[in-house]
């Protein structure tokens, strides 16, 4: 297990804890908790990364009737290139990212029971990218990494079914883009990823 | 699609094609020590020269890897080109370079940059390297200069031939006597949709008389054609006049075998290279090889049966 995923295990435990204190602390029923699971495709520059499993777990306050502000842990896990080979060696590439999502989120009403949401905002990323290289058996193999932190955005579009007053199942499309990682570098990259996940909305 | 008809037959026939004279200019790689065979050739007009290297330790060829490259320098160090390998671990390094002062030659030179390396990958190589430090042929350098230019008078470029018992008389201007010349051709043979190419390459005047003629039956025999490129000597002067990817790609310097006799030939082209090669010295620390340095000048004819 990478250290960036048992962060995001650590984060989505904090913000569990804080969305119970919050529903103790709220008036009404203004904070919903909510968690979810899906397959993310990454897209890094010219090269082909290859999808991996996600998790996504954050809090949702309500501003107004269809209006709610967010916060939100997710991230990119284990996600890797294949093995490539040229004249220097063979090296694949791994690709570990935690990000913090906050914007807002805008619900239509389909159904009672039926709606659909527009999400986004920006985000802030703490990513890391390993390098594993061989020579052929003629040199000494080895690793190295790199990490940056910077900031990005994110966009998507989902339905809410209702299966009771405090509960709801999601599906989601999410688009996730990570700017400038590895800026100082002499090629900083673009780290994008588009996501589907299904999960659940609990309303405190 | 091409590459299925690439015709390349064993030596045995060849032998009837070419009455070359033996190889002066390069000795055997050495079954010890370290060996190099390196080219550098300028062809007539160009501003651009090809080369090519390959090293060798107790006979067998090295690959350059963890970051060693072979980096060529031309006009005193004004311009670099690393050689690059198309086949990985293939260990025959080419490439191109700019020339704007023939006279200074060619220096070749065994370097560890592992960035430099690495300069093709997507990623940034100076936050992400894993070095392995520098192998143990880092530090060879060698210099290669030009013989003058050769330049073809015949055969003309619209030239057709329509009889393989038709000579092609090629004259170009003799030098000095202890240049060598070699003729490298390609053959590129239609038929319907379909086409084959193989190649050859031989010495054919050492002195330098500066004419040779040569039968075009023997170049595009009619029942079998033979690919004479069976050794890196020869592979190297065809990786040049044919482009170090087409003559991959299309098999011209590996060893399959097509019968030619199966195809009814509509036309065929044949490119007649001539180099004019002259030796370099290598150093006191190699143990074999050899370091060309050659001009050349090529001219296309057709063969119309």
């Amino acid at each position: 297990m990478n250290q960036i995923f048992r962060l995001f295990c650590a984060a989505i435990l904090v913000l569990s804890g804080s969305g119970a204190a919050l529903a103790e602390s709220s008036a009404g029923n203004t904070v919903s908790g909510f968690g979810k699971l899906g397959f993310d495709w990454v897209d890094v520059s010219a090269a082909d990364f290859d999808g991996s499993l996600v998790l996504e777990a954050g809090l949702r306050w309500k501003l107004e009737n269809n209006l709610s502000l967010e916060v939100a842990f997710t991230g990119i896990n284990d996600s890797q290139t294949d093995v490539v080979e040229d004249n220097t060696g063979s090296y694949q590439l791994t690709i570990n990212s935690l990000d913090l999502l906050f914007g807002g989120v805008y619900q239509f009403n389909i159904q009672p029971d039926l709606s659909a949401y527009l999400r986004g905002g920006g985000l802030a990323y703490s990513m890391e990218i390993e390098i594993e290289e061989e020579f052929y058996n003629l040199k000494p193999s080895g690793t190295d990494s790199a990490d940056d932190r910077g900031f990005g955005f994110y966009a998507g579009l989902g339905g809410e079914f209702r299966l009771r007053s405090d509960l709801s199942l999601l599906a989601e499309l999410l688009y996730k883009t990570r700017k400038d990682f590895l800026s100082s570098s002499s090629r900083p990259l673009d780290v994008t990823s588009y996501g589907l996940s299904v999960g659940v909305l609990h309303q405190f | 699609m091409l590459r299925r008809f690439v015709l390349v037959i064993a030596s045995l026939v060849c032998a009837s094609c070419y009455t070359g004279s033996n190889d002066s200019l390069r000795e055997p790689v050495s079954q010890q020590g370290v060996s190099a065979t390196i080219q550098a050739n300028l062809p007539y007009g160009a501003m651009e020269a090809q080369v090519a290297a390959s090293f060798y330790k107790d006979g067998r060829k090295q690959a350059l890897v963890g970051g060693d490259i072979v980096v060529a320098y031309s006009d005193t160090e004004l311009h670099a080109a690393i050689l690059r390998s198309i086949e990985n671990l293939g260990g025959d390094y080419i490439a191109n370079i700019p020339v704007d002062d023939s006279e200074q030659g060619v220096e070749f030179s065994i370097e560890h940059d592992p960035v430099a390396a690495r300069e093709d990958r997507w990623y940034p190589v100076d936050e992400l390297l894993v070095d392995p430090g520098p192998g143990e042929l880092v530090g060879y350098r060698f210099d290669v200069n030009f013989p003058s230019d050769i330049v073809l008078t015949s055969p003309l470029p619209s030239e057709t031939y329509t009889d393989r018992e038709q000579r092609i008389l090629l004259n170009w201007n003799a030098e000095t006597d202890s240049d060598q010349i070699r003729l490298t051709s390609v053959q590129t043979c239609f038929s319907g949709e379909h086409s084959v190419q193989w190649a050859t390459s031989t010495i054919i005047n050492s002195p330098d008389t500066g004419s040779h003629d040569i039968r075009v039956g023997s170049l595009i025999p009619s029942t079998t054609v033979v690919n004479a490129i069976s050794d890196f000597f020869q592979q190297i002067s065809v990786m040049i006049v044919s482009s170090v990817l087409e003559a991959y790609t299309f098999g011209l310097v590996s060893a399959d075998d097509i019968d030619l006799g199966a195809y009814n030939l509509d036309y065929c082209t044949i490119s007649l290279t001539v180099f004019r090669e002259i030796s370099n010295d290598l150093g006191a620390e190699m143990s074999g090889g050899y370091a060309i340095g050659s001009s050349s000048d090529t001219v296309t004819v057709r063969y119309e049966p």
